[in-house]
């Protein structure tokens, strides 16, 4: 059954005072979950924290933790984990999906670490991409179809 | 030749072995022989073939000699002197000639080798089918008549020996059956696809409008965009000359003399071949009219950035291995800028038909590339642009959202992919779009025919890959063939780019090389199958 996209944006705004309800709810209790966006992350001694990162299965969208490595006096990688959901059979170039990054602040300082964005199959791993003859370039702003290495600063205080 | 023919024939031979290897019984064993007996042997003429390949070859040495000799003409260093209706350089046009000999003469040459092998090809095949045959009918003399009913019940030692070794001699004899089965289906499969490369490229007698000269038909079947190999980059596709002569013949005297002043003041070949490629496209004569208004006197390097959403470049067939995600290390970027032709959000279906329209509709393609005006430059409007239709084209299709309400596409289904194909590309290729699902090998060798005489006839393909995940969830993505070159499919992936698979992978249904390893089944081709 077709669903206008009128209709839906009606009931997106019929929606929209629930979800800020439900954010003001449980957003102050702070899950220490950060996106692609907010790249300038600041912590405390002993927390633990995540980046998540989208990976759409219809984009083949990957990340990777790339060289140099986070200063492992400041900061404990303690993994990667997906959660991937692929679409109804015969639905094609549906999905969705995201990558996560854990991580423990283990002492105050600063230190940075650096994800490859890998879209559309343009790169498979950091390895691959730092041997790669076109070097990737450091984004700026919010991920797009083009290989970027997406570099936080992480400061524990 | 009908294909379906040949497939059965592989499949029932492919029955019998398993069949004949597995009769337990003397009655089955003789029931299976009898069978395999029946199955038609390997079809054609081996003579014929060749003495038609020996005519090829004759005309390919005369088309040399008329290469040779239009070459002498060039060499002599011509005036600059108009021709045609259209008004072509007559340099331009004798170079045009010059190559059309020599394709004229290459076709025929591939034309003769074509029919050679396949000659040599049947012949083999004919051979080993005829000792196939012989094996089978000494099995069958060997093993008599059938049991009765109750005979059929109890076999003693000897009369297992005998069957056990009949059953031997016929699964060596049937194993030969389908190996001549497999060739020659083989090899008249290859010859088709080569025979039929061929025949779409004798490109400028396709273009058979009334008022045409010789001149023109060459200049425009020869025009090619600046980047790239020209014969990969022609801009009027064999579909397009033909559609475009039938729609020059059917305009009023008063719209075919605007037509002709249109293509007699173009500034450059490329710009002629693209208004001609608009009237192919379906447009009315004051569309074109308009759309000449925003590309005339534009160089050609312009026309191909903004009509052109796919180029293929010179070095695209090498094969240069894989990355670790099983994806093609050699991949052709199609860009408008520093944008890519390539898919937001889970759009797969309508992002490559969004680009396969573009390519064969130069109005609609310069509508996303230069806006309304046709002469905005920037990247990121494109992308805007191109956002915009990808979206509007998932609606159009009834796709999928995220949540009900969102407004982030999640997929389409096949009624949908067809509709699209309906909607946005029949008008402008003449073809329907239908959807064969593909269970497996002999399906998709099955279609291989029609995906390349449609392709080298410059009609995109629409395709459907699937996998799975690590997890095991299903995953589907949609794609586009768009060319073919000897036993290769150029495929475009709406991640926004180009790249060759081999027919091989086609039929074995992995088409990773041209998305990730993800994907190894070729699930769904969207054509019209003859």
């Amino acid at each position: 059954m077709r669903t206008s996209t009128v209709a839906r944006r009606l009931a997106a705004s019929a929606l929209l005072p629930l979800t800020l309800t439900g954010c003001g709810l449980f957003g102050g209790g702070g899950q220490h979950e950060y996106g692609a966006q907010q790249r300038a992350i600041k912590v405390r001694k002993g927390a633990k924290f995540t980046l998540s990162l989208p990976a759409s299965p219809a984009l083949a969208e990957h990340w990777y933790l790339a060289d140099p490595w986070p200063n492992g006096r400041v900061l404990k990688y303690r993994g990667k984990r997906e959660d991937i959901h692929g679409s109804p059979k015969g639905v094609t170039g549906g999905g969705e999906g995201t990558e996560y990054f854990d991580f423990t602040a283990r002492k105050k300082g600063r230190t940075t670490l650096k994800l490859l964005h890998c879209p559309m199959a343009r790169c498979s791993s950091a390895t691959e991409a730092a041997a790669s003859a076109s070097p990737v370039p450091t984004a700026t702003g919010t991920p797009d179809d083009n290989a970027a290495y997406f570099v936080y600063t992480v400061t524990v205080r | 030749m009908t294909t379906e023919d040949t497939t059965d024939r592989r499949k029932r031979l492919d029955g019998l072995c398993k069949r004949i290897s597995s009769a337990d019984s003397k009655n089955d064993l003789i029931d299976a022989i009898d069978d395999a007996l029946g199955v038609s042997a390997p079809a054609g003429d081996h003579a014929t073939l060749e003495s038609l390949a020996k005519r090829y070859r004759g005309q390919c040495d005369d088309a040399g000699h008329v290469r040779d000799r239009v070459d002498k003409v060039a060499r002599k260093g011509l005036p600059e002197v108009w021709v045609g209706k259209t008004s072509v350089l007559a340099s331009d046009v004798v170079a045009a000639a010059s190559r059309d000999a020599q394709q004229m003469s290459d076709a025929f040459e591939g034309g003769a080798k074509a029919l050679l092998k396949l000659a040599d090809s049947v012949k083999s095949a004919q051979d080993q089918d005829r000792d196939g045959r012989s094996k089978l009918r000494q099995a069958r003399t060997t093993l008599g008549g059938k049991d009765g009913f109750f005979d059929d019940w109890y076999e003693d030692d000897d009369e297992e020996s005998t069957r056990l070794k009949a059953r031997s001699v016929a699964s060596a004899g049937v194993d030969l059956l389908l190996k001549a089965a497999v060739a020659a289906d083989d090899a008249a499969r290859a010859a088709a696809r080569d025979l039929n490369k061929w025949a779409s490229e004798a490109r400028a007698g396709k273009l058979d409008a009334d008022g045409l000269t010789a001149a023109d038909r060459l200049a425009l079947a020869d025009t090619s965009n600046p980047d790239g190999d020209p014969e990969m980059n022609e801009i009027l596709s064999a579909n397009d000359l033909e559609r475009s002569g039938r729609a020059m013949d059917r305009l009023s005297a008063a719209d075919r003399a605007r037509m002709d002043h249109l293509m007699a003041n173009a500034s450059t070949p490329q710009e002629k071949a693209y208004i001609l490629k608009a009237l192919a496209s379906g447009y009315s004569v004051d569309d074109v009219e308009k759309f000449d208004g925003k590309i005339h006197g534009k160089d050609p390097a312009w026309l191909e950035d903004h009509l052109a959403p796919v180029t293929t470049q010179t070095d695209s067939l090498t094969d240069e291995g894989k990355n670790t995600n099983g994806s093609n290390r050699n991949t052709d970027d199609q860009t408008f800028g520093n944008q890519r032709w390539s898919q937001d959000a889970a759009t797969c279906v309508p992002s490559s038909t969004v680009t396969a329209r573009a390519m064969v509709d130069p109005v609609y393609a310069l509508q996303l590339t230069g806006g309304p005006t046709g002469q905005d430059a920037d990247p990121a409007h494109f992308r805007k642009r191109l956002h915009d239709e990808q979206y509007r084209m998932h609606e159009e299709g009834d796709g999928d959202y995220t949540h009900f309400w969102s407004d982030t596409p999640a997929g389409m289904d096949s009624d949908g992919q067809v509709d699209i194909s309906n909607k946005e590309l029949s008008p402008h290729t003449g073809d329907h779009y239908e959807s064969h699902d593909m269970n497996g090998a002999d399906d998709r060798r099955d279609v291989l025919t029609d995906i390349e005489k449609s392709v080298a006839e410059g009609k995109p393909v629409p395709i459907n890959v699937e996998g799975h995940e690590k997890n095991g969830d299903w995953v589907g993505h949609g794609m586009m063939i768009v060319g073919q070159e000897g036993d290769k499919l150029q495929v475009y992936n709406p991640w926004g780019t180009t790249t060759w698979v081999s027919e091989d992978d086609f039929v074995k249904g992995d088409l990773s090389g041209a998305c990730d390893n993800r994907f190894d089944n070729v699930n769904r081709v969207y054509i019209d199958q003859n």
